[in-house]
């Protein structure tokens, strides 16, 4: 306890210089908590892009259909699974079912590839962001014969189509045939995903039944949403232990975008290299500061260490000198970093200028800060490790100073 | 003399070679007793090796030659952590003057030994508050840091901090050289009275009058020798 008073009250003995590095230490951490906030915001984006457009936490399919999406490849027996769903997972999970082909969509001057996705109007807006996304027109009506489509605004703007005009989709049925129909624009929508605005065409999933040919309780993929609270792994491991037997494969968002999930190991180790880049050159700050600390305090240690104090415990006394030029530093970069994130988590972080590179992963033009704790408690872990490394050397300098000589010294 | 002495030096030999071409013999081979309870002033010219040798037997520095046994420790055989313990639990230093931790008040820098040995908190502040009473330091001071104190006063906190642990052995170097004759006198007398009262072991480096006038052994130095000591009533 004696150590922790000298420590706080050595800090202040020279405030310029105390407040120097802790002005270091706090625009270290306020630049380490923006930029990891940023990356999380981003990844958290990428996620529920990812998510959200792309299947649910959880997608049920027909054994191989993630390594090959071919039409043939089905969930056959729906209406089993559907039961199973509810039953296994009671009322947290909401589901989806989707009939998805390959296809062609062509308006009068330009015609596209295309993914054909069948939904049901009303299951579709338990798991999909796409029917509030709709930024003109209005979302599919429950009207199996209704001829409607709903497709991105990108891609209407490729075709050079508008609301209610119509186009003409084009996929290959189970037999090989070649099927068309002609749909009219009810609807457009916009997301964060411009390739996923440009390919992917909605319409009612009996009128896609009919263009494909599947059988009356086939579709080609179930998505599954579940709350916040729940565990992806595990909700996946009670379904597929629920689904055994029924020729299908359960799939979370991880199975099925390995990329995100590196990306978002990868973002771990970024937090750290920031850590260590930023703090190294506070932390020669720190060692040249922490040099001068000592020499201006020889002939001080020297008397301590003449009146029983042990080396560890000069080394103590430095490394609390440090920890509180941490602790101050981080509380006032906390403060500022927490006043910058309020602001931005509310208004977004506009990229509008690099919209292009970020839609093609599927995050949005503007980010949102987003504050992951466990990758704070990483970074500010590592701070305190590069400040203890920073701060060694200089104790250690102060813990072997000969007794005599440190009490002699002016 | 007593089988076993407080202090126990045997052919001390210091030679100083750090930073100058011509090694330096401070102390030629000192053989050197103290019975507990001595009131003892090394005297000598400057240069004689006064200091060299509170220090080697403070354990503040080693000998090149030679073995010192104090409290029957062999303070050879200590590592830098066994010598700061041994120091703490049997030794009080008084230095010239300028030799409290300045971040601290008075009354925890005269309690900075008890703290490091751990003692509780109430006795602590009982014996340093009873320590202050006797050596004169008004209550008003407890709370003042070094700075805000005299050097007269800052000497009796430091006098108290050596005595507040009830060590074996107090070494005071030149411990009135900062004081007016007046303060220096006045602490000289409240420590040998505390000799008296404790029978805690006093050993002076010296050059000042005042000292070898009090003590009742009085140790000569010359060259690194022992040129002469005298016991006095």
């Amino acid at each position: 306890m004696i150590f922790v008073k000298i420590a706080w009250r050595s800090i202040w003995r020279n405030p310029r210089r105390s407040w120097v590095l802790i002005s270091a230490v706090a625009v270290g951490v306020f630049a380490f908590i923006g930029v990891v906030a940023y990356l999380d915001g981003m990844s958290m984006q990428l996620v529920k892009s990812a998510v959200e457009l792309q299947g649910g936490h959880i997608q049920v399919a027909g054994h191989g259909y993630f390594e090959n999406p071919a039409v043939r490849t089905q969930v056959r027996q729906m209406p089993q699974v559907a039961t199973i769903l509810k039953d296994a997972s009671a009322s947290d999970v909401r589901y989806a079912s989707q009939i998805r082909a390959a296809g062609m969509i062509s308006s009068a001057e330009h015609s596209a590839g295309i993914a054909i996705v069948g939904v049901d109007p009303v299951q579709e807006q338990q798991v999909s962001p796409v029917p509030s996304l709709v930024t003109e027109g209005g979302w599919l009506t429950d009207d199996p014969a209704a001829g409607e489509v709903i497709l991105g605004a990108a891609l209407a703007e490729q075709l050079g189509v508008r609301l209610r005009e119509r186009i003409v989709l084009m996929v290959s049925d189970l037999d090989g045939a070649v099927n068309s129909g002609a749909y009219r624009i009810r609807g457009l929508f916009t997301t964060s995903s411009r390739a996923f605005e440009r390919s992917t065409v909605l319409l009612h999933q009996e009128e896609v039944r009919t263009l494909v040919g599947f059988a009356r309780d086939a579709v080609s993929t179930v998505a599954v949403n579940i709350d916040p609270g729940q565990e992806v792994l595990a909700v996946a491991a009670t379904l597929r232990a629920a689904l055994v037997g029924m020729d299908v494969e359960v799939l979370t968002w991880m199975d099925r975008s390995p990329m995100l999930v590196m990306m978002d190991r990868m973002m771990n180790l970024v937090n750290v290299i920031l850590v260590v880049i930023l703090f190294s050159a506070i932390g020669f700050t720190l060692i040249n500061s922490f040099i001068m600390v000592i020499f201006e305090r020889i002939r001080e240690i020297g008397i301590m260490a003449a009146g029983g104090v042990r080396p560890g415990q000069v080394r103590l006394l430095l490394f609390l000198e440090a920890a509180f030029i941490v602790v101050v530093g981080a509380a006032v970069g906390i403060a500022m970093a927490a006043a910058l994130i309020t602001w931005w988590s509310e208004v977004g972080l506009d990229l509008s200028s690099f919209a292009e590179g970020l839609s093609r992963f599927g995050a949005g033009a503007v980010i949102y800060p987003r504050v992951v704790l466990e990758n704070m408690v990483t970074g500010f872990v590592m701070i305190f490790v590069m400040v203890f490394l920073a701060v060694l050397y200089p104790a250690i300098k102060a813990s072997r100073f000969k007794v005599v000589d440190a009490m002699n010294h002016v | 003399m007593s089988e076993q002495p407080l202090v126990h030096a045997t052919n001390l030999v210091k030679v100083y070679q750090d930073g100058s071409y011509v090694p330096v013999r401070a102390l030629g081979g000192v053989d050197f007793r103290v019975e507990a309870g001595e009131f003892t002033a090394i005297a000598g010219p400057s240069g004689s090796g006064k200091t060299t040798l509170l220090n080697l037997i403070g354990s503040l520095d080693a000998p090149t030659e030679g073995r010192i046994e104090v409290a029957g420790q062999d303070l050879s055989l200590l590592t830098r952590k066994g010598r700061a313990d041994f120091r703490l639990n049997n030794l009080g230093f008084i230095f010239q003057s300028h030799n409290l931790i300045p971040v601290l008040t008075a009354a925890e820098n005269a309690e900075f030994s008890l703290l490091l040995q751990g003692v509780p908190t109430g006795e602590r502040r009982r014996r340093v508050l009873s320590e202050f009473a006797d050596l004169g330091i008004e209550e008003g001071l407890t709370r003042r840091r070094p700075a805000k104190l005299s050097g007269g006063q800052q000497q009796r906190v430091a006098i108290a901090r050596a005595l507040v642990s009830r060590p074996k052995l107090i070494l005071a170097d030149e411990p009135t050289a900062s004081l007016d004759s007046k303060t220096g006198a006045r602490l000289l007398d409240k420590m040998r009275d505390l000799n008296e009262r404790t029978g805690i072991t006093f050993l002076f480096s010296t050059h000042d009058p005042m000292v070898i006038d009090r003590a009742r052994r009085l140790v000569v130095l010359r060259d690194g020798l022992i040129a002469s000591d005298e016991t006095r009533n």
